[in-house]
Protein backbone atom coordinates (compact mmCIF):
# COMPACT_ATOMS: atom_id res chain seq x y z
CA UNK A 1 0.00 0.00 0.00
CA UNK A 2 1.37 3.38 -0.92
CA UNK A 3 2.10 5.99 1.69
CA UNK A 4 -0.68 8.34 0.57
CA UNK A 5 -3.23 5.55 0.55
CA UNK A 6 -2.30 4.66 4.12
CA UNK A 7 -2.46 8.31 5.13
CA UNK A 8 -5.91 8.61 3.56
CA UNK A 9 -7.04 5.46 5.42
CA UNK A 10 -5.82 6.90 8.71
CA UNK A 11 -7.66 10.15 8.02
CA UNK A 12 -10.79 8.27 7.05
CA UNK A 13 -10.79 6.10 10.15
CA UNK A 14 -10.24 9.14 12.38
CA UNK A 15 -13.09 11.01 10.70
CA UNK A 16 -15.37 8.00 11.24
CA UNK A 17 -14.33 7.83 14.88
CA UNK A 18 -15.18 11.53 15.34
CA UNK A 19 -18.58 11.15 13.63
CA UNK A 20 -19.25 8.05 15.78
CA UNK A 21 -18.55 10.11 18.88
CA UNK A 22 -20.85 12.90 17.68
CA UNK A 23 -23.70 10.49 16.92
CA UNK A 24 -26.32 10.47 19.69
CA UNK A 25 -28.46 7.34 19.20
CA UNK A 26 -31.43 8.89 21.02
CA UNK A 27 -31.39 12.01 18.86
CA UNK A 28 -30.92 9.89 15.75
CA UNK A 29 -33.93 7.74 16.69
CA UNK A 30 -36.02 10.83 17.43
CA UNK A 31 -35.17 12.18 14.01
CA UNK A 32 -36.03 8.81 12.46
CA UNK A 33 -39.44 8.88 14.16
CA UNK A 34 -40.02 12.46 12.99
CA UNK A 35 -39.24 11.36 9.41
CA UNK A 36 -41.59 8.40 9.74
CA UNK A 37 -44.35 10.69 11.04
CA UNK A 38 -43.83 12.94 8.05
CA UNK A 39 -44.21 9.92 5.77
CA UNK A 40 -47.32 8.91 7.71
CA UNK A 41 -48.82 12.38 7.29
CA UNK A 42 -48.22 12.19 3.56
CA UNK A 43 -49.79 8.73 3.39
CA UNK A 44 -52.79 9.98 5.38
CA UNK A 45 -53.17 12.91 3.05
CA UNK A 46 -53.19 10.53 0.10
CA UNK A 47 -55.69 8.30 1.85
CA UNK A 48 -57.97 11.25 2.60
CA UNK A 49 -57.92 12.14 -1.08
CA UNK A 50 -58.83 8.57 -2.08
CA UNK A 51 -61.65 8.48 0.50
CA UNK A 52 -62.95 11.82 -0.72
CA UNK A 53 -62.95 10.60 -4.32
CA UNK A 54 -64.69 7.37 -3.26
CA UNK A 55 -67.47 9.28 -1.46
CA UNK A 56 -67.99 11.66 -4.36
CA UNK A 57 -67.98 8.85 -6.94
CA UNK A 58 -70.45 6.79 -4.88
CA UNK A 59 -72.66 9.87 -4.48
CA UNK A 60 -72.52 10.48 -8.23
CA UNK A 61 -73.40 6.82 -8.88
CA UNK A 62 -76.43 7.12 -6.56
CA UNK A 63 -77.48 10.30 -8.35
CA UNK A 64 -77.28 8.56 -11.74
CA UNK A 65 -79.29 5.63 -10.38
CA UNK A 66 -82.00 8.00 -9.19
CA UNK A 67 -81.97 9.79 -12.53
CA UNK A 68 -82.32 6.47 -14.37
CA UNK A 69 -85.26 5.52 -12.16
CA UNK A 70 -86.73 8.97 -12.70
CA UNK A 71 -86.52 8.65 -16.52
CA UNK A 72 -88.12 5.22 -16.38
CA UNK A 73 -90.95 6.63 -14.26
CA UNK A 74 -91.39 9.47 -16.78
CA UNK A 75 -91.50 7.00 -19.69
CA UNK A 76 -94.19 5.06 -17.84
CA UNK A 77 -96.19 8.23 -17.18
CA UNK A 78 -95.98 9.14 -20.88
CA UNK A 79 -97.25 5.70 -21.87
CA UNK A 80 -100.03 5.95 -19.29
CA UNK A 81 -101.05 9.31 -20.78
CA UNK A 82 -101.02 7.75 -24.22
CA UNK A 83 -103.13 4.89 -22.94
CA UNK A 84 -105.68 7.26 -21.44
CA UNK A 85 -105.74 9.24 -24.70
CA UNK A 86 -104.36 12.33 -23.03
CA UNK A 87 -101.49 12.44 -25.49
CA UNK A 88 -100.76 11.83 -29.13
CA UNK A 89 -99.47 8.24 -29.31
CA UNK A 90 -96.60 9.04 -31.67
CA UNK A 91 -95.44 11.96 -29.57
CA UNK A 92 -95.84 9.98 -26.38
CA UNK A 93 -93.84 7.09 -27.82
CA UNK A 94 -91.13 9.42 -29.10
CA UNK A 95 -90.77 11.07 -25.72
CA UNK A 96 -91.00 7.75 -23.88
CA UNK A 97 -88.25 6.32 -26.12
CA UNK A 98 -86.14 9.39 -25.46
CA UNK A 99 -86.75 9.03 -21.72
CA UNK A 100 -85.78 5.36 -21.90
CA UNK A 101 -82.61 6.25 -23.79
CA UNK A 102 -81.72 8.69 -21.04
CA UNK A 103 -82.57 6.05 -18.47
CA UNK A 104 -80.16 3.64 -20.16
CA UNK A 105 -77.44 6.28 -20.36
CA UNK A 106 -77.80 7.11 -16.69
CA UNK A 107 -78.02 3.45 -15.69
CA UNK A 108 -74.80 2.75 -17.62
CA UNK A 109 -73.13 5.75 -15.98
CA UNK A 110 -74.35 4.56 -12.59
CA UNK A 111 -72.90 1.11 -13.22
CA UNK A 112 -69.56 2.55 -14.33
CA UNK A 113 -69.41 4.94 -11.37
CA UNK A 114 -70.40 2.11 -9.02
CA UNK A 115 -67.45 0.09 -10.26
CA UNK A 116 -65.14 3.09 -9.94
CA UNK A 117 -66.39 3.82 -6.43
CA UNK A 118 -65.82 0.20 -5.44
CA UNK A 119 -62.29 0.38 -6.84
CA UNK A 120 -61.61 3.59 -4.90
CA UNK A 121 -63.07 2.07 -1.75
CA UNK A 122 -60.92 -1.04 -2.14
CA UNK A 123 -57.86 1.11 -2.70
CA UNK A 124 -58.86 3.21 0.30
CA UNK A 125 -59.25 0.14 2.52
CA UNK A 126 -55.89 -1.17 1.34
CA UNK A 127 -54.23 2.18 2.05
CA UNK A 128 -56.03 2.42 5.39
CA UNK A 129 -54.59 -0.89 6.53
CA UNK A 130 -51.12 0.24 5.46
CA UNK A 131 -51.54 3.55 7.28
CA UNK A 132 -52.73 1.68 10.39
CA UNK A 133 -49.68 -0.59 10.17
CA UNK A 134 -47.38 2.42 9.85
CA UNK A 135 -49.16 4.08 12.80
CA UNK A 136 -48.70 1.03 14.97
CA UNK A 137 -45.03 0.71 13.94
CA UNK A 138 -44.33 4.35 14.80
CA UNK A 139 -46.20 4.00 18.09
CA UNK A 140 -44.06 0.95 18.93
CA UNK A 141 -40.90 2.88 18.04
CA UNK A 142 -42.04 5.86 20.13
CA UNK A 143 -42.77 3.65 23.13
CA UNK A 144 -39.45 1.84 22.69
CA UNK A 145 -37.68 5.19 22.57
CA UNK A 146 -39.42 6.36 25.76
CA UNK A 147 -38.37 3.13 27.51
CA UNK A 148 -34.83 3.39 26.16
CA UNK A 149 -34.58 7.03 27.24
CA UNK A 150 -35.70 6.07 30.75
CA UNK A 151 -33.23 3.16 30.79
CA UNK A 152 -30.48 5.42 29.51
CA UNK A 153 -31.21 7.99 32.25
CA UNK A 154 -31.25 5.26 34.90
CA UNK A 155 -28.01 3.79 33.56
CA UNK A 156 -26.37 7.20 33.54
CA UNK A 157 -27.43 7.88 37.16
CA UNK A 158 -26.31 4.41 38.24
CA UNK A 159 -23.00 4.96 36.49
CA UNK A 160 -22.53 8.26 38.31
CA UNK A 161 -23.36 6.72 41.70
CA UNK A 162 -21.12 3.74 41.10
CA UNK A 163 -18.29 5.99 39.96
CA UNK A 164 -18.67 8.04 43.13
CA UNK A 165 -18.61 4.88 45.21
CA UNK A 166 -15.59 3.53 43.43
CA UNK A 167 -13.70 6.75 43.04
CA UNK A 168 -11.50 7.57 46.05
CA UNK A 169 -9.62 10.46 44.60
CA UNK A 170 -9.25 13.63 46.68
CA UNK A 171 -11.97 15.54 44.83
CA UNK A 172 -14.76 13.02 45.34
CA UNK A 173 -17.07 13.04 48.35
CA UNK A 174 -15.81 9.68 49.53
CA UNK A 175 -12.25 10.89 49.14
CA UNK A 176 -13.11 13.88 51.30
CA UNK A 177 -14.64 11.61 53.94
CA UNK A 178 -11.59 9.37 53.86
CA UNK A 179 -9.35 12.41 54.19
CA UNK A 180 -11.44 13.66 57.11
CA UNK A 181 -11.36 10.23 58.74
CA UNK A 182 -7.58 10.17 58.38
CA UNK A 183 -7.32 13.63 59.90
CA UNK A 184 -9.55 12.67 62.86
CA UNK A 185 -7.48 9.54 63.44
CA UNK A 186 -4.34 11.62 63.20
CA UNK A 187 -5.75 14.12 65.74
CA UNK A 188 -6.77 11.31 68.06
CA UNK A 189 -3.33 9.77 67.85
CA UNK A 190 -1.79 13.13 68.47
CA UNK A 191 -4.07 13.73 71.50
CA UNK A 192 -3.12 10.34 72.87
CA UNK A 193 0.47 11.08 72.33
CA UNK A 194 0.16 14.44 74.07
CA UNK A 195 -1.57 12.71 76.96
CA UNK A 196 1.24 10.24 77.22
CA UNK A 197 3.79 13.01 77.05
CA UNK A 198 1.87 14.92 79.76
CA UNK A 199 1.89 11.86 81.97
CA UNK A 200 5.50 11.32 81.20
CA UNK A 201 6.29 14.98 81.79
CA UNK A 202 6.32 14.74 85.74
CA UNK A 203 9.55 14.87 87.89
CA UNK A 204 11.54 11.84 88.76
CA UNK A 205 10.36 12.32 92.38
CA UNK A 206 6.80 11.87 91.34
CA UNK A 207 7.82 8.75 89.56
CA UNK A 208 9.51 7.46 92.67
CA UNK A 209 6.53 8.49 94.81
CA UNK A 210 4.22 6.77 92.44
CA UNK A 211 6.32 3.63 92.54
CA UNK A 212 6.65 3.71 96.32
CA UNK A 213 3.17 5.14 96.96
CA UNK A 214 2.09 2.27 99.23
CA UNK A 215 5.33 2.26 101.33
CA UNK A 216 5.18 6.00 102.01
CA UNK A 217 1.66 5.75 103.37
CA UNK A 218 2.68 2.88 105.67
CA UNK A 219 5.66 4.83 107.01
CA UNK A 220 3.52 7.89 107.88
CA UNK A 221 1.05 5.85 109.86
CA UNK A 222 3.84 4.11 111.71
CA UNK A 223 5.22 7.53 112.78
CA UNK A 224 1.80 8.62 113.94
CA UNK A 225 1.38 5.51 116.02
CA UNK A 226 4.80 6.05 117.62
CA UNK A 227 3.97 9.65 118.49
CA UNK A 228 0.63 8.70 120.01
CA UNK A 229 2.40 5.99 122.06
CA UNK A 230 4.89 8.56 123.35
CA UNK A 231 2.16 10.93 124.36
CA UNK A 232 0.21 8.18 126.09
CA UNK A 233 -2.71 8.36 123.71
CA UNK A 234 -4.13 5.03 122.82
CA UNK B 1 -43.65 44.94 7.05
CA UNK B 2 -40.17 45.84 8.24
CA UNK B 3 -37.02 44.90 6.41
CA UNK B 4 -36.18 42.34 9.10
CA UNK B 5 -39.53 40.64 8.57
CA UNK B 6 -38.37 39.79 5.08
CA UNK B 7 -35.63 37.58 6.50
CA UNK B 8 -37.81 36.02 9.15
CA UNK B 9 -38.59 32.43 8.36
CA UNK B 10 -42.30 31.89 8.05
CA UNK B 11 -43.52 29.20 10.41
CA UNK B 12 -45.18 26.50 8.38
CA UNK B 13 -48.25 24.91 9.93
CA UNK B 14 -47.23 21.30 10.22
CA UNK B 15 -50.78 20.25 11.09
CA UNK B 16 -51.80 17.79 13.76
CA UNK B 17 -49.58 14.98 14.99
CA UNK B 18 -50.68 11.99 12.88
CA UNK B 19 -50.64 9.74 15.94
CA UNK B 20 -51.93 11.75 18.87
CA UNK B 21 -53.36 14.89 17.28
CA UNK B 22 -56.28 13.39 15.43
CA UNK B 23 -59.07 13.07 17.96
CA UNK B 24 -62.81 13.47 17.66
CA UNK B 25 -62.85 16.86 19.39
CA UNK B 26 -60.23 18.25 16.98
CA UNK B 27 -62.21 17.48 13.82
CA UNK B 28 -62.10 20.23 11.24
CA UNK B 29 -63.91 20.92 8.03
CA UNK B 30 -62.65 18.59 5.30
CA UNK B 31 -61.54 15.84 7.70
CA UNK B 32 -62.68 12.25 7.19
CA UNK B 33 -63.62 9.61 9.70
CA UNK B 34 -65.27 6.21 9.80
CA UNK B 35 -68.46 5.49 11.70
CA UNK B 36 -71.03 2.75 11.34
CA UNK B 37 -69.17 1.05 8.45
CA UNK B 38 -69.12 4.24 6.39
CA UNK B 39 -66.67 7.02 5.67
CA UNK B 40 -67.90 10.50 6.52
CA UNK B 41 -66.60 13.89 5.50
CA UNK B 42 -66.80 16.82 7.90
CA UNK B 43 -68.81 19.44 6.01
CA UNK B 44 -69.06 22.07 8.74
CA UNK B 45 -68.14 22.76 12.35
CA UNK B 46 -70.93 24.60 14.15
CA UNK B 47 -71.33 25.81 17.71
CA UNK B 48 -74.28 26.49 19.97
CA UNK B 49 -73.52 29.18 22.52
CA UNK B 50 -75.88 28.84 25.49
CA UNK B 51 -74.20 31.65 27.47
CA UNK B 52 -71.91 31.47 30.53
CA UNK B 53 -69.25 29.67 28.47
CA UNK B 54 -71.63 26.78 27.93
CA UNK B 55 -70.90 25.72 24.37
CA UNK B 56 -72.03 22.70 22.39
CA UNK B 57 -69.92 21.71 19.38
CA UNK B 58 -71.54 20.20 16.34
CA UNK B 59 -69.90 18.58 13.32
CA UNK B 60 -71.97 18.07 10.20
CA UNK B 61 -70.91 14.75 8.69
CA UNK B 62 -71.79 13.56 5.23
CA UNK B 63 -71.42 10.15 3.63
CA UNK B 64 -72.41 9.29 0.08
CA UNK B 65 -76.05 8.82 1.08
CA UNK B 66 -76.57 10.27 4.54
CA UNK B 67 -76.03 13.35 6.70
CA UNK B 68 -75.70 13.32 10.44
CA UNK B 69 -74.72 15.69 13.19
CA UNK B 70 -72.11 14.75 15.76
CA UNK B 71 -72.39 16.75 18.97
CA UNK B 72 -70.06 17.19 21.90
CA UNK B 73 -71.11 18.62 25.21
CA UNK B 74 -68.43 19.28 27.79
CA UNK B 75 -69.95 18.95 31.22
CA UNK B 76 -66.91 17.98 33.36
CA UNK B 77 -66.52 15.13 30.91
CA UNK B 78 -67.29 14.88 27.22
CA UNK B 79 -70.68 13.65 26.12
CA UNK B 80 -71.06 12.58 22.52
CA UNK B 81 -74.22 12.13 20.51
CA UNK B 82 -75.30 11.85 16.92
CA UNK B 83 -78.56 13.04 15.45
CA UNK B 84 -80.35 13.19 12.15
CA UNK B 85 -82.94 15.67 10.97
CA UNK B 86 -86.45 14.29 10.94
CA UNK B 87 -89.37 15.88 9.09
CA UNK B 88 -91.50 17.87 11.52
CA UNK B 89 -94.63 16.30 10.05
CA UNK B 90 -93.66 13.07 11.83
CA UNK B 91 -94.77 14.71 15.05
CA UNK B 92 -98.36 14.55 16.20
CA UNK B 93 -100.30 17.17 14.22
CA UNK B 94 -101.76 18.66 17.41
CA UNK B 95 -98.30 19.29 18.76
CA UNK B 96 -97.23 20.97 15.51
CA UNK B 97 -100.29 23.24 15.71
CA UNK B 98 -99.50 23.95 19.36
CA UNK B 99 -95.95 24.95 18.44
CA UNK B 100 -96.98 27.10 15.50
CA UNK B 101 -99.53 28.88 17.68
CA UNK B 102 -96.70 29.99 19.91
CA UNK B 103 -97.53 27.64 22.76
CA UNK B 104 -94.85 25.82 24.75
CA UNK B 105 -94.24 22.22 23.67
CA UNK B 106 -95.75 19.54 25.95
CA UNK B 107 -93.91 17.74 28.77
CA UNK B 108 -94.15 14.41 26.97
CA UNK B 109 -93.85 13.71 23.29
CA UNK B 110 -95.15 10.57 21.61
CA UNK B 111 -92.93 9.65 18.66
CA UNK B 112 -92.73 6.48 16.56
CA UNK B 113 -94.36 4.40 19.27
CA UNK B 114 -92.14 5.71 22.06
CA UNK B 115 -92.70 8.38 24.66
CA UNK B 116 -90.09 11.07 25.10
CA UNK B 117 -89.91 13.21 28.23
CA UNK B 118 -88.91 16.86 28.34
CA UNK B 119 -85.41 16.97 29.84
CA UNK B 120 -84.21 20.51 29.26
CA UNK B 121 -85.02 23.70 27.44
CA UNK B 122 -82.73 26.51 26.48
CA UNK B 123 -82.06 29.45 24.27
CA UNK B 124 -78.82 30.35 22.61
CA UNK B 125 -77.00 31.43 19.51
CA UNK B 126 -76.10 29.12 16.67
CA UNK B 127 -72.83 29.88 14.88
CA UNK B 128 -72.76 28.13 11.53
CA UNK B 129 -69.31 26.93 10.47
CA UNK B 130 -67.29 29.41 12.49
CA UNK B 131 -69.46 32.42 11.70
CA UNK B 132 -69.05 35.24 14.20
CA UNK B 133 -72.63 36.34 13.92
CA UNK B 134 -74.87 33.88 15.74
CA UNK B 135 -78.45 33.06 14.96
CA UNK B 136 -80.87 33.11 17.85
CA UNK B 137 -82.71 29.87 18.55
CA UNK B 138 -84.67 27.97 21.17
CA UNK B 139 -84.39 24.30 21.95
CA UNK B 140 -86.50 21.69 23.74
CA UNK B 141 -84.76 18.43 24.43
CA UNK B 142 -86.66 15.22 25.18
CA UNK B 143 -85.29 11.84 26.24
CA UNK B 144 -86.79 8.38 26.13
CA UNK B 145 -87.21 6.15 29.17
CA UNK B 146 -83.66 4.72 29.03
CA UNK B 147 -82.09 8.07 28.27
CA UNK B 148 -80.38 6.60 25.22
CA UNK B 149 -82.44 8.24 22.46
CA UNK B 150 -83.43 11.86 22.38
CA UNK B 151 -85.64 14.11 20.34
CA UNK B 152 -84.93 17.78 19.87
CA UNK B 153 -87.24 20.54 18.73
CA UNK B 154 -85.48 23.69 17.59
CA UNK B 155 -87.19 26.97 16.89
CA UNK B 156 -85.45 29.28 14.44
CA UNK B 157 -88.09 31.91 13.86
CA UNK B 158 -91.72 32.64 14.57
CA UNK B 159 -92.96 29.50 12.85
CA UNK B 160 -89.77 27.81 11.73
CA UNK B 161 -89.25 24.55 13.63
CA UNK B 162 -86.85 21.66 13.15
CA UNK B 163 -86.95 18.21 14.62
CA UNK B 164 -84.05 15.80 15.09
CA UNK B 165 -83.73 12.34 16.51
CA UNK B 166 -80.49 11.32 18.14
CA UNK B 167 -78.72 8.87 20.36
CA UNK B 168 -75.72 8.82 22.65
CA UNK B 169 -72.49 7.50 21.22
CA UNK B 170 -69.01 6.78 22.51
CA UNK B 171 -65.75 8.08 21.10
CA UNK B 172 -64.46 4.59 20.33
CA UNK B 173 -67.25 4.11 17.78
CA UNK B 174 -65.45 6.55 15.49
CA UNK B 175 -62.17 5.61 13.88
CA UNK B 176 -59.65 6.33 11.15
CA UNK B 177 -59.72 10.10 11.48
CA UNK B 178 -57.89 11.67 8.57
CA UNK B 179 -57.02 15.29 8.08
CA UNK B 180 -58.18 16.99 4.95
CA UNK B 181 -56.56 15.70 1.79
CA UNK B 182 -56.76 19.15 0.26
CA UNK B 183 -54.56 21.09 2.67
CA UNK B 184 -51.05 20.81 3.97
CA UNK B 185 -50.77 18.53 6.94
Amino acid sequence: MSFFKRLFKVGESNAHAIVDKMEDPIKMTEQGIRDLKKDLSMAMQGLAEVKGIAIRTRKEAEKKKHLAADYERKAMLLLQKMQSNQMDPAEAERLATEALNRKEENAADAQRLDKEATAHETRGNDLQSKVNKLKSTITTYENDLITLKARSRTASSTKKINAQLANIDSSSTIGMLEKMKARVEEDEALAQAYGEVANAGGSIDSEIDAALGGAETASASESLLELKKRMGIS
Amino acid sequence: MGIMDFFKKKKKDKGPDPLSGLTLDTLKKGYYLDYDMKTWEVMAVNTYDWGDNDITYEWQLQSHDDTLFLEMENDDEMFWSISRKVPLRKLDQRIITQLKNGQEPPETLPFEGDVFYLEETGGGHFHADGAEQGREMLQWCYEDDDGTRFLTIEQWGETDFELSLGKKVEEYQFSDILPSGKTDI
